[in-house]
């Protein structure tokens, strides 16, 4: 050690501290108090992407107001590298899409991490596209649109379920997405596919439309 | 139990990443891993810090809750895991002694049953521990009882190695008249 060498006489005092024992029920308290905390902050973004999202509609809104009433429909094809965050260790990332539901009338697509909406598109109101700038940016790489090296995880129609995957990957994630809009700027139909940049891995490929959405994923993801 | 020093290796250590990478397969095993390995000195040190037995499960606690919150995607060796922990529990003990200092009535009991106590008990050097300042209580306890050196314990502590250095010298000193 470069320090000055251990006190023998006083570190044998100490060794005789007997700390007492975990009280019964520590471990499970522990965890009960972490899934609180992680909860309560997943809760809290929510809310801010609710936020948020409302607000870029609303601006959007506006404008399209002021441009013009009715627009042809278009395609967006881009892709774009998202920087996801870490959380206990790891990067996560977390990826939902849900077609027309009885009750909510915004099909979407979502793509999180851990207290960001990295992009988002929905049915509701005349937003086509929300990107976040300060998580994602368009690169010039191409993905396949393809659900080749992944598993399926099923087919969802209009109904209460949706498909959502949380993977535990990351890093950077490229992102393409090829998105068209009706003549009033709502996405009627969407591909989308993950892959982890760093090692040119397929995390996930989705088809998305109103009514279906049809979703494969790594089998890391959960 | 002995107090087997914790292995300080300076700059990465290749056995050490590779060890910890096979168990991290989740963030939540890769931190039971982490306190399986540190939690019986974790707890020594907190019992010194504190005194009181009673608390050293609450002071965990939240020393646990934000280090798997803050927990690093890796780190390069044992020793810069180690200064982390004991960094994130000594900070969790200074606010337990600052919350307590506003209630000092919370640890009365304990003071009273140290008295006559067996010098050699635990919980007479945990009463003669509490002779010291806490600044000075953490610094015998990191270099004499978890075998840090000055450098380890100063960055735990965000002083300077002469810090550590002459607050182990009188910290050592008062134990000895105290335990003697």
């Amino acid at each position: 050690m470069s320090g000055g060498p251990r006190d023998e006489w006083v570190r044998e005092r100490l060794a005789r501290l007997a700390p007492p024992p975990r009280r019964r029920g520590f471990e499970d308290e522990l965890w009960e108090r972490v899934q609180a905390r992680e909860r309560a902050a997943a809760r809290r973004w929510r809310l801010a992407s609710v936020a948020l999202a409302a607000v870029a509609v609303a601006a959007t809104a506006a404008a399209a107001v002021l441009a013009t009433a009715r627009a042809p429909g278009a395609t967006i094809d881009r892709t774009f590298a998202c920087t996801t965050q870490v959380q206990g260790g790891l990067h996560t990332f977390a990826l939902e899409a849900w077609p027309r539901d009885p009750q909510l009338p915004a099909a979407g697509v979502r793509l999180t991490t851990r207290t960001q909406t990295l992009m988002a598109f929905n049915t509701f109101g005349r937003q086509p596209l929300a990107v976040d700038g300060s998580g994602c940016r368009a690169v010039r790489r191409t993905v396949p649109l393809s659900p080749a090296g992944l598993r399926s995880a099923g087919s969802f129609g209009v109904g209460y379920v949706h498909f959502s995957t949380r993977c535990l990957l990351g890093g950077r994630v490229l992102v393409h997405l090829r998105l068209r809009t009706d003549g009033r700027g709502r996405p009627v139909a969407a591909q989308l596919a993950l892959r982890l940049e760093k090692r040119n891995r397929p995390v996930a490929y989705v088809r998305w439309s109103p009514k279906r959405v049809v979703a494969s994923v790594t089998p890391s993801c959960d | 139990m002995t107090a087997a020093a914790v292995r300080l290796p300076s700059g990465r250590d290749p056995l050490y990443e590779l060890g910890v990478a096979r168990l991290a397969v989740t963030p939540r095993r890769r931190f039971e891993n982490l306190l399986e390995r540190h939690e019986p000195m974790l707890r020594r040190v907190a019992l010194g810090m504190l005194r009181d037995p009673h608390r050293v499960d609450d002071v965990l606690q939240e020393t646990y809750l934000k280090a798997y919150r803050k927990l690093p995607a890796r780190f390069e060796s044992e020793r810069q895991e180690a200064v982390w922990l004991y960094r994130v529990l000594h900070r969790s003990c200074l606010d337990e002694l600052r919350r307590r200092a506003r209630r000092p009535e919370v640890y009365a009991d304990v003071e009273v049953e140290a008295r006559g106590e067996d010098p050699g008990s635990s919980l007479a050097v945990a009463a003669a521990l509490a002779e010291l300042p806490p600044d000075a209580r953490v610094v015998v306890l990191l270099v004499d009882l978890i075998g840090f050196d000055y450098e380890a314990a100063a960055e735990v502590l965000g002083v300077p190695r002469g810090t550590v250095a002459s607050r182990l010298n009188a910290a050592r000193r008062r134990l000895r008249e105290v335990l003697a």
